[in-house]
């Protein structure tokens, strides 16, 4: 059986160290964050810190509860087709019959399903974990590979400071999370399997639960009378299309010299409104919840439009109401990343490389602000994204508000 | 409440009784540079600093000035007039010495006022000298006769300078020579300090343009608060998570404050990042017209009664009694104040609705001060709410909870 490679168990496990020092410390006061300071730019001197996101208690009862069996679905109607298709996808002969020796395969003329036996599971390779999942990700029946949980820290004690998942489930992720074709931050999609670790219905539950849960960013924009300049206002009023945000900015550096200030105070009122907040099922009442597209088409509109990423609009409203451009980014552009041909996320940029993002058009992906490489990391499964920026031109100076 | 009460969405002139309400224990302390995370050390703004249930906050004030877009061309009309409504010329001419202008006035008035019938009723035109024979005592007087008799005239005439005093126009960008003629024009009525001769004021800054501005910037400056929520190791995060939840009206902060405390180096959180998400979209910010209708704007009850709704809903801007919305989503109550109650203020002489604002925490409140698109929703004390609303008449308060099935 192979072990995964020292050095990653390195990456990944340390942190657990943590976590098993001291339970109840981490779980309440242990300080394991850090707040980041860049160096300013022309949006200003910023600080920033990540927070946790978990989904309201009551969001609990919409979750279905997978079952614990790990199942990988191809769409082979015989096992030389299985073997073609693992091979595409990079992976050698040993490799193939690693994860598929020992399996329990159920076939039909579409598909062919493998359940893998929990010590496959548990041991295979890194790479070849990452090889399998990818492949795995291009086919829909795959959900929990088709969007793998993004952990962007190797801290997983961190990561899960608060949850109530047990710590034997937090072991089995720090196994079972394999790197991001970026190498940035990690992907986990065994949450079947995790879910072993339950001893209770209610555990399984806070098991997802804590599994959902996403990270966001507090920033802040710290100022004074004297770097309270032109460059800045122009920067955050972004053209007039976000007008509204200097006199909040005057008066705090009239009352209050060198303050740091939230930016959820200078974002348009409709992502004000959404940051760091879950979706309501409200918020679906017209037939769907909010995804990418919705969030960057309406950041600077008022009242939100009915659009979203496979509205037929889409391509139009892009090519009447967004320019094409290049950085250094503005406040407000929107960001499009591209997989070959197909657009698979957007977000909108605020600062020095922070987005505002909704992740997932689902009741569980939050609106929140993120690292542009944890967005493009997150959204990378087979590592050939590229970017594009669009910028909304500016709105002429209005007397009305 | 009397059955009767109907919103008055362009009267944010509230009477007076300063109700002391009951409140929790507290402890203030006015600090000067802080030297921790936050608050730069070379602060020297006043951060005062409470506790109580909610944890403990801090809060330093901040003056809002309507933007110069949101400044509407009506604002910069140099037209000094006073309309009396529907009475005709001899009785209105009765009424100016009814109230007491003084004979130079009532001179002036006859010789130089023109008097003119229009759609709006009867106005009187006034001269500079007419404007500057008048005394403080006649511009309340004159004031307190419009609130009573033509409200649309008053709500569009006199404004109140929020805090009762100038140092809205003391900010380095009005020129002294603008703040005398404002000291000059204002007066008072009651505690509240009121002007009513702003075209007359912008007459007299000629053709300079910035002037003007910054001048009507100042007259529409609202005082607020940059609040946070201190977490740190002395914090009782439960109890904390409960009052701002608000028995589950506010749900899902908990991990952020959770995050809050697990990050090295912090130790408080804007409570923009606490509030719901109706009061968190408008804070700090002015009407916008995609929330205006024909007939009505954005006013203090439609920013407090959805102040837990996940969204703005138009049919606050209806023509419906408050008691309609009152009886069905909250229910009265009398003892402590938590956050996200609502607070209505009614007259004492008719049961009239006269303001309304949301209990945040302490002395804080979230309000909008009257439906004018110069005022801007904020987190402000309640003692600079009522700076506007202290005036001849009075008032008494109720406080409502919202019902736990309403949402």
């Amino acid at each position: 059986m192979s072990r995964p490679p020292a050095t990653v168990v390195f990456r990944i496990a340390l942190p657990l160290l943590l976590l098993t020092a001291d339970c109840a410390l981490w779980a309440s006061t242990l300080r394991t964050r850090e707040v980041i300071k860049p160096p300013p730019g022309p949006w200003g001197a910023l600080e920033y810190y990540r927070i946790p996101l978990d989904a309201p208690e009551s969001y609990l009862q919409f979750l279905t509860t997978p079952s614990q069996q790990v199942e990988w679905s191809f769409p082979a109607g015989n096992e030389a087709t299985l073997q073609g298709l693992l091979q595409e996808a990079g992976m050698t002969d040993a490799e193939i019959r690693l994860v598929t020796n020992g399996s329990t395969i159920l076939s039909s003329s579409e598909i062919m399903r493998v359940f893998p036996k929990d010590e496959t599971i548990l041991t295979i390779p890194y790479g070849t974990r990452k090889k399998l999942y990818q492949a795995l990700s291009r086919y829909g029946e795959n959900r929990y590979h088709l969007r793998p949980i993004y952990i962007d820290s190797e801290n997983l004690s961190s990561w899960f400071a608060g949850t109530n998942i047990p710590r034997s489930a937090i072991e089995d992720i720090s196994l079972l999370a394999y790197p991001t074709p970026r190498e940035r931050g990690y992907f986990f999609a065994d949450t079947p399997f995790t879910l072993r670790r339950a001893s209770s219905i209610l555990d399984e539950k806070e098991i997802l639960r804590g599994l959902l849960r996403k990270q966001s960013l507090i920033v802040r924009l710290r100022i004074t009378q004297d770097s309270l300049t032109k460059e800045i206002d122009d920067y955050w009023t972004a053209g007039y299309k976000n007008k509204a945000v200097m006199p909040l900015l005057e008066s705090v550096v009239a009352a209050n010299n060198g303050a740091a200030i939230d930016i959820a105070h200078l974002l348009p009122a409709t992502p004000r409104q959404l940051l760091n907040r879950f979706p309501s099922p409200a918020d679906g009442i017209g037939g769907r919840l909010p995804d990418w597209f919705w969030t960057c088409y309406n950041f600077f509109r008022f009242v939100p439009r009915e659009v979203y990423a496979d509205s037929p609009e889409r391509g139009q409203l892009i090519l009447d109401e967004f320019v094409p451009t290049l950085p250094p980014l503005h406040f407000g552009d929107m960001l499009l990343l591209n997989s070959g041909p197909r657009t698979v996320h957007g977000c909108i940029h605020i600062a020095d490389d922070i987005v505002f993002t909704k992740n997932g058009p689902d009741l569980f992906s939050p609106w929140v602000l993120m690292k542009l490489e944890d967005v493009v990391a997150y959204h990378d499964l087979y590592g050939d994204i590229s970017l594009s920026v669009y910028r909304k031109p500016p709105a002429p100076p209005s007397s009305t508000p | 409440m009397d059955s009767s009460s109907k919103r008055s969405p362009r009267s944010p002139y509230c009477p007076f009784v300063p109700p002391l309400r009951r409140l929790a224990p507290t402890l203030l302390l006015v600090s000067l540079a802080f030297a921790r995370p936050g608050i730069s050390q070379d602060n020297r703004a006043l951060v005062v600093r409470s506790s109580g249930p909610w944890g403990i906050i801090e809060s330093y004030p901040v003056t809002l000035e309507p933007p110069a877009t949101h400044l509407w061309e009506a604002l910069y009309d140099e037209r000094s007039h006073w309309n009396f409504g529907s009475v005709d010329q001899s009785t209105a001419r009765k009424l100016l010495a009814d109230l007491g202008l003084t004979e130079d006035t009532l001179s002036l008035v006859d010789r130089e006022g023109v008097w003119k019938p229009t759609a709006s009723g009867l106005d009187l035109e006034i001269s500079d000298a007419i404007i500057e024979s008048l005394r403080s005592e006649d511009r309340s007087a004159l004031a307190r006769w419009f609130r009573l008799n033509n409200e649309y005239f008053f709500s569009k005439t006199v404004i109140n300078l929020e805090g009762g005093d100038f140092s809205a126009f003391e900010n380095g960008k009005v020129s002294p020579a603008t703040l005398d003629l404002v000291k000059k024009m204002a007066f008072k009525r009651r505690n509240v300090l009121s002007l009513m001769d702003r075209p007359y004021i912008l007459r007299k800054l000629g053709n300079d343009q910035a002037e003007k501005e910054h001048f009507l910037r100042a007259t529409f400056a609202t005082r607020g608060l940059i609040v946070s929520l201190v977490v740190d190791e002395t914090t009782d995060l439960d109890a904390v998570v409960d009052y701002w939840s608000a028995d589950g009206w506010n749900q899902g902060i908990e991990s952020t404050l959770r995050g809050v405390l697990s990050t090295s180096g912090v130790d408080r959180i804007d409570l923009v990042q606490i509030l719901p998400p109706v009061p968190r979209r408008y804070l700090y910010g002015f009407t916008n017209l995609r929330d205006v209708v024909p007939n009505n704007t954005p006013d203090c009850f439609w920013a407090s009664v959805q102040f837990f709704h996940r969204k703005a809903s138009p049919r606050l801007l209806d023509s419906a009694a408050c008691h309609q919305h009152l009886e069905g989503e909250f229910e009265p109550f009398e003892g402590e104040l938590r956050f996200g109650d609502l607070i209505c203020m009614f007259n004492e002489s008719d049961g009239s609705f006269l303001h309304s604002y949301t209990h945040v925490a302490n002395d804080i409140v979230f309000t909008k001060n009257g439906a004018s698109f110069a005022r801007p929703f904020v987190l402000t004390r309640k003692s600079d709410m009522l700076s506007v609303y202290l005036d001849e008449s009075t008032f008494y308060e109720r406080s409502y909870r919202r019902k736990p099935t309403s949402n």
